[in-house]
Order: structure tokens, then C-alpha cells, then sequence
């Protein structure tokens, strides 16, 4: 993925920068939200990563001027101010996702995979979720370029999964989507399918995790 | 405020003034026309008819009467029926009417005659003889200098007393006010030569009307200290629980540094990971502590539906600990539930409970996963936001320390010690207040007790 970094603190910068190069990605650093806003102008990349206190214009003004032009650029903040209504401000005005600094590099990746995964899954057919792949157009599922085969209510449950991740889905949700009026369903029949699906793509990096009395939450841990 | 009372005490004798110097005047003029009054009679007695002809006497008796104000003059005229000038001066500046009738009362008038004032007199006497019938009438006119000076004297005397007294009540007014003064005086010096910050109870005073002023004084100052004192006890542990953390990466920096060889030990660089990490997470606790705080001073609180933050917390919380085996369970209330709160502090204080949960719960036994239940109960006006794990849990005489600052039980020295004080000081920012106790789990439990926003306190509110 192509990232491009707003970051005004070189350190930090430089290491952000390293971190995503070693993971083979390609990353651009700008110091400035008004580079940052000149070189998107022209320039195409798969993620924002911007920081709030920026010299000159602040990161919640190229944030919003951006979204005022109705670019859909994945966006995601770092914020290091202690006042956490911040991280509520920069959701409001459009940001994908947060992070509070000091942060995990580790997390910072996954944080920025997940969202170029979400944009791509809109797009695309192939939705990749670390070494577990899926396309939507031809119902396949990989794993590590393996091909798994699933009976199809678990390939709909986990294309309902893959395109809800890291959001809670209720038993009634699941049922709704893998089930019509017609079929009868006993509310074991949904945990059955997962409890299959589970085992299928065990060693994939999707967890599936239940929270009993809420639901179920897909992650993917890479 | 003495300035004010004295301006307004000008004021009234300016008024009073006037009151007096009326006074004065009336009661000059009614001696002084009596005497012109009883001269006018006694000259009037001297007129009679003798031989058809208008016969005047001036008795000597009427200029007596006058006399007794030495040293005015006197002017008079007296007229016939046809208003003919008997006797007199010709040209005194009023004429005797024709329309009068005697049984009318003498009529004053004040003129000024000859360059002086003179007040005169109009009296009339009705002849009824065969050859002369009418009236005859004299006027009578005397200077206004005895009345004048009497007047003056009245006025002056009524002045001076009023004066006087105006002078003593101001005297006793400046002494009251001051006098009642004194106290505060006193108070006001006794704070100028302190300093607010001196932890010194202001000296117990024998006046009883200040008591009650001191007291509230002494209380208001020792609340600033004691808050003073709070937050020094809290830079005090923040600063050594951070310079020791810092002081501990720093070491293995310098260590890491100053090896022989090359190559630094990969075991080095990772206890310096783990250490700065740690260090990390209590500067953000202590930050989430001093915004928690300090929100909670500020109170904008605003009805909050618990299962959906309860469920949002749940869902973040699961998310970032998915890639460990920790299973999460939620039991729902039957009911709504609302509160009046802060939505930011109380999901903060939430985490932090989940986020000990895991760090405490999941060091259990490996035969079982670690578990957190995560419930909300309804009780009346009441709602209890329950987390519990299946970790050791912190015995009973302990659990109270848990809840202190930078205090860590249990074998786990990986937390700040924070966790818990920050979700106290939440709950009692909500008026609400926190328990631990032992879950049915195993480990800890930790309860949120909050008041409830009921049907009638939500009308309220919004009324």
C-alpha cells in the first residue's frame, strides 16, 4: 500500500517511515499539512496518516478541507493532546480511525491495513486480510494461496465477517443475512456454521471471536 | 461611607434651613402686627365726631407702643369716609379701599417706603353720626428693623442648635461606624500580613459577631489547602513513579551504550521495550487521571444510554485484546438503563477496569481461559456496571489500598497503579461510588454503582 505521513517531528517521522519500508510498504513524508494537501493534488495514495498539531495549518484542517472535496481517502489520525475529546472531534470531522500517541508501529500498521483492506473491499473483489484471501466474485477462500473449500452459508457468513470486521454482529444479524423468510432456522444452526467455519480457517490471521450475551467480532491479527 | 451620611445630612439641614427661616418670619410678624395692631386700635379710639366735623386725637399711648422697637420709624395716614387724607403722609404706596367694611380684620401689607421696608397696617372704624357716617381709616406703617433682627436672631439661634446636633450626630455616627468597624479592620489586617498559603488558622477573636466570619474564613482556607495538599501528594508520586521509571530506562540506555562489544544485545534492547512501555502507559494514566479530574470539576453531564456505551466499550475492548484467548461474556440488564454522566470519563474508567481485568484476570491457571464478565444490573435508583474475572482476585484487606494511587497488589508490576483510583474517581465524579468485592468467577469485582436517571429526574431536568 502507498501511505503518505504528515508528521511535523522528524524522529517519530523517521521511524514510521523505516517501520513501513522494512514491511514493504511505500511511504512518503511530508512535514506540513500544506505539502501534504499539494502533493495529494496529484499524487494518488491508499492512506493518510496525519498528525493534529502541525506547523501552520493543523491536521484537522487539511482533515476537513479534504472531506469539504469529498475525497474518500482513508484517513487516520495521531493526536498526542490530553483532552480526549479530540479523538471524538477528528471521528466527527471525518477521520477512518485515531491513535493516541505514544503508539505501537505494530499497531500503527495493522490500524493502517485494516482501513486500505475496508476502502479496497469496497472496490475491489479480492479482499486480503493478512494471509487469509477471499474474492467475492468467485466465493474462494485462501488461505496462505491454499484453497479452502466451505459449504456456502460459511462462505456467506464469512464474507458478512470479512466486510464487518471489528464490528460486534448479534446472533439476529448473522441469522438475517444467512437466512431467508422461508428457512427455518434453529438458533444453534448459526453457531454451528461458525464452530465449522472456525475450524476451517484455523491458522488463517481472522479471529472470530464470541462475546456471549452481545455477539460476534471478526479480527484480523496480522 | 461616613462621606455619604454627611451629604445627606447637608442635604436635610438645607431643607431644615428653610423650614426654620419660615419660622422665623412667621413669628417675628405676628409680635411685631400685634404691636402695629394694637397701635392701629388705640389711634383708631382717638377718632371721633365732634361738631359734625371728623375730630382726630392721636393718642400718645398708640406711639408709645411703638416705641418699644426704638428704632424704627413710623408712618401712618388716616382717611375720612370719602377717602379724603385727614391727617398723615400724602404719599404712602397703598390707598384705603372703599369696598372694606369694619368688622373686616386688619389687613397687613409689606411695601417698601422710602427706601426701607415698612409693613402697614389697614384698619377701619365705622362712624355713624347723622353728619358724618362711614369709614374712617388709618394706616399705619412701621420699618421692618426690630422684626428683622428678631427674625434673624430666631433664625440664627434655630441654625446653630440644628447645626449642633447635626455636628454631634455625625460625631456619633463616625464613631459607631467605626467602632463596628473594628473587627473587620482587624480581619483585614490579619489576612494582609498572611499568606493564603500559610497553613496558620487565623487567631480566635473575642468578638462575637466576627466569630462565625473567622470561622468561615479559616474553613474556606483550609479547603484551598487540603486540595493544595492533595495535589501536591499527586505531583509528588507522579513525579517519583515517573523519574524512577525513566530513571530505570535510562540506566539500561547507558548500559546498552557503554558494552565493549559492537553489537548490543537484542535481551537489552527488549527490557528497555518492556520498561519504556510501561513508563508509557502510566504517563497516559496519569494524563486520563488529571482529565478525569478535572472534567469532573467542570460537570457537563448529559443523559447516556448504558448498554450502548457498555457495548461500544465491549466491542473496542475485544477487538484489541482479539489476539489473545480472553473470552468476554455480557449479561444485559431486563430494563433501560440511563444516567445522567459523562460519556468520555465513564467509557475511560471502563476500559481501565477491562484493561486490569485482563492484566490480573488472564495469569490464571492455563487450564482455563481467561474470562471477563462484563454486567449491568438495575436495582431501583440504582444501576450497578459490574466487570469480574476469573484471576486471582485481591483478598479482602487489601482491597481498599487497590483503590489508592500508584498502589499495586498482587504479583503483577506491570500496571501503573492507576486503573482502579482513575475508575474511583469517575464513579465518585458521577455520584456515584466504586466497591470491589469477590466475583462468583473466582477473581475480582469491580462495581460501578451510579445513580440512575429515572423518568421523574429526567422531567426535572428538562423542565
Amino acid at each position: 500500500m502507498r501511505v503518505l505521513l504528515t508528521e511535523d517531528n522528524e524522529g517519530l517521522a523517521n521511524s514510521i517511515v523505516h517501520y513501513f519500508t522494512d514491511n514493504g510498504h511505500a511511504i512518503d513524508w511530508v512535514h506540513s499539512a500544506e505539502k501534504a494537501d499539494l502533493i495529494l493534488s496529484h499524487d494518488e495514495f491508499d492512506m493518510l496518516i496525519l498528525d493534529v498539531n502541525l506547523p501552520g495549518k493543523s491536521g484537522f484542517e487539511l482533515l476537513s478541507s479534504l472531506r469539504s472535496r469529498k475525497n474518500p481517502l482513508p484517513v487516520l489520525i495521531l493526536t498526542a493532546r490530553a483532552d480526549i475529546d479530540d479523538r471524538v472531534s477528528a471521528l466527527d470531522l471525518g477521520a477512518d480511525d485515531y491513535l493516541v500517541k505514544p503508539f505501537d508501529l505494530r499497531e500503527l500498521a495493522a490500524r493502517c491495513r485494516a482501513l486500505v483492506r475496508r476502502e479496497r473491499g469496497k472496490s475491489d473483489n479480492e479482499i486480503q486480510c493478512g494471509n487469509l484471501s477471499f474474492n467475492s466474485a468467485t466465493k474462494t477462500v485462501k488461505i496462505d494461496d491454499e484453497i479452502i473449500e466451505l459449504r456456502p452459508r460459511e462462505v456467506q457468513m464469512l464474507e458478512l465477517f470479512l466486510t464487518h470486521l471489528d464490528r460486534m454482529l448479534t446472533k439476529d444479524d448473522i441469522a438475517n443475512r444467512l437466512y431467508n423468510f422461508d428457512e427455518a432456522y434453529t438458533p444453534n444452526a448459526v453457531e454451528q456454521t461458525l464452530t465449522r467455519l472456525r475450524k476451517q480457517i484455523q491458522g488463517s490471521t481472522l479471529i472470530i471471536k464470541t462475546v456471549r450475551g452481545l455477539g460476534y467480532l471478526a479480527h484480523v491479527d496480522d | 461611607m461616613l462621606t455619604r451620611t454627611a451629604l445627606l445630612m447637608c442635604t436635610v439641614l438645607a431643607i431644615l434651613s428653610v423650614g426654620v427661616w419660615h419660622y422665623a418670619n412667621t413669628s417675628a410678624d405676628y409680635s411685631y402686627d400685634r404691636l402695629l395692631s394694637s397701635a392701629s386700635v388705640t389711634m383708631l379710639d382717638g377718632i371721633n365726631v365732634d361738631k359734625n366735623q371728623v375730630h382726630i386725637d392721636l393718642p400718645y399711648s398708640a406711639f408709645e407702643i411703638l416705641q418699644l422697637a426704638p428704632e424704627d420709624k413710623i408712618y401712618y395716614g388716616i382717611y375720612g369716609p370719602n377717602g379724603h387724607l385727614l391727617s398723615g403722609y400724602s404719599d404712602l404706596p397703598l390707598e384705603p379701599s372703599m369696598t372694606e367694611r369694619a368688622a373686616d380684620q386688619p389687613r397687613y401689607e409689606l411695601h417698601t417706603y422710602k427706601g426701607q421696608k415698612v409693613r402697614f397696617i389697614v384698619r377701619h372704624k365705622r362712624l355713624s353720626e347723622r353728619s358724618v357716617a362711614g369709614n374712617v381709616t388709618v394706616i399705619l406703617g412701621q420699618t421692618t428693623i426690630a422684626r428683622d433682627t428678631q427674625m434673624r436672631d430666631t433664625l440664627y439661634a434655630a441654625l446653630t442648635t440644628l447645626m449642633a446636633v447635626m455636628a454631634i450626630a455625625l460625631l456619633v455616627l463616625w464613631l459607631a461606624i467605626n467602632r463596628a468597624l473594628t473587627p473587620l479592620s482587624w480581619l483585614s489586617s490579619q489576612l494582609v500580613s498572611q499568606s493564603p498559603l500559610e497553613n496558620g488558622q487565623l487567631p480566635a477573636t473575642k468578638i462575637m459577631e466576627v466569630a462565625p466570619l473567622t470561622q468561615a474564613i479559616n474553613n474556606y482556607r483550609q479547603q484551598w489547602l487540603d486540595a493544595l495538599a492533595v495535589m501536591r501528594d499527586f505531583i509528588a508520586d507522579a513525579s517519583h513513579q515517573i523519574r524512577t521509571a525513566q530513571a530505570t530506562t535510562k540506566a539500561q540506555l547507558e548500559i546498552a551504550l557503554s558494552s565493549q562489544s559492537e553489537k548490543i544485545d537484542r535481551s537489552v534492547v527488549e527490557a528497555i521495550y518492556q520498561d519504556h512501555t510501561k513508563l508509557t502507559r502510566l504517563t497516559n494514566q496519569l494524563l486520563v487521571h488529571a482529565t478525569i479530574v478535572h472534567r469532573g470539576d467542570r460537570q457537563e453531564f448529559i443523559p447516556l444510554d448504558i448498554p450502548v456505551i457498555l457495548q461500544e466499550v465491549i466491542t473496542h475492548a475485544v477487538r484489541d485484546y482479539a489476539h489473545t484467548d480472553i473470552e468476554f461474556e455480557y449479561v444485559a440488564a431486563h430494563e433501560k438503563v440511563a444516567i445522567l454522566g459523562d460519556e468520555i470519563v465513564l467509557k475511560e474508567a471502563l476500559r481501565n477496569v477491562i484493561d486490569n481485568a485482563v492484566a490480573h484476570g488472564s495469569t490464571g491457571n492455563a487450564a482455563t481461559h481467561g474470562l471477563i464478565r462484563i454486567s449491568l444490573k438495575a436495582s431501583g435508583p440504582n444501576c450497578q456496571l459490574w466487570v469480574e474475572d476469573n484471576g486471582p482476585g485481591i483478598p479482602e484487606e487489601q482491597r481498599q489500598r487497590a483503590l489508592e494511587r500508584f498502589v499495586k497488589v498482587g504479583s503483577n508490576t506491570q500496571g501503573s497503579g492507576l486503573g482502579l483510583a482513575i475508575a474511583q474517581t469517575a464513579a465518585i465524579s458521577h455520584h456515584g461510588q466504586l466497591m470491589l468485592s469477590q466475583s462468583e468467577l473466582g477473581g475480582l469485582a469491580v462495581c460501578f454503582l451510579l445513580p440512575r436517571l429515572t423518568e421523574a429526574s429526567n422531567a426535572s431536568l428538562n423542565s
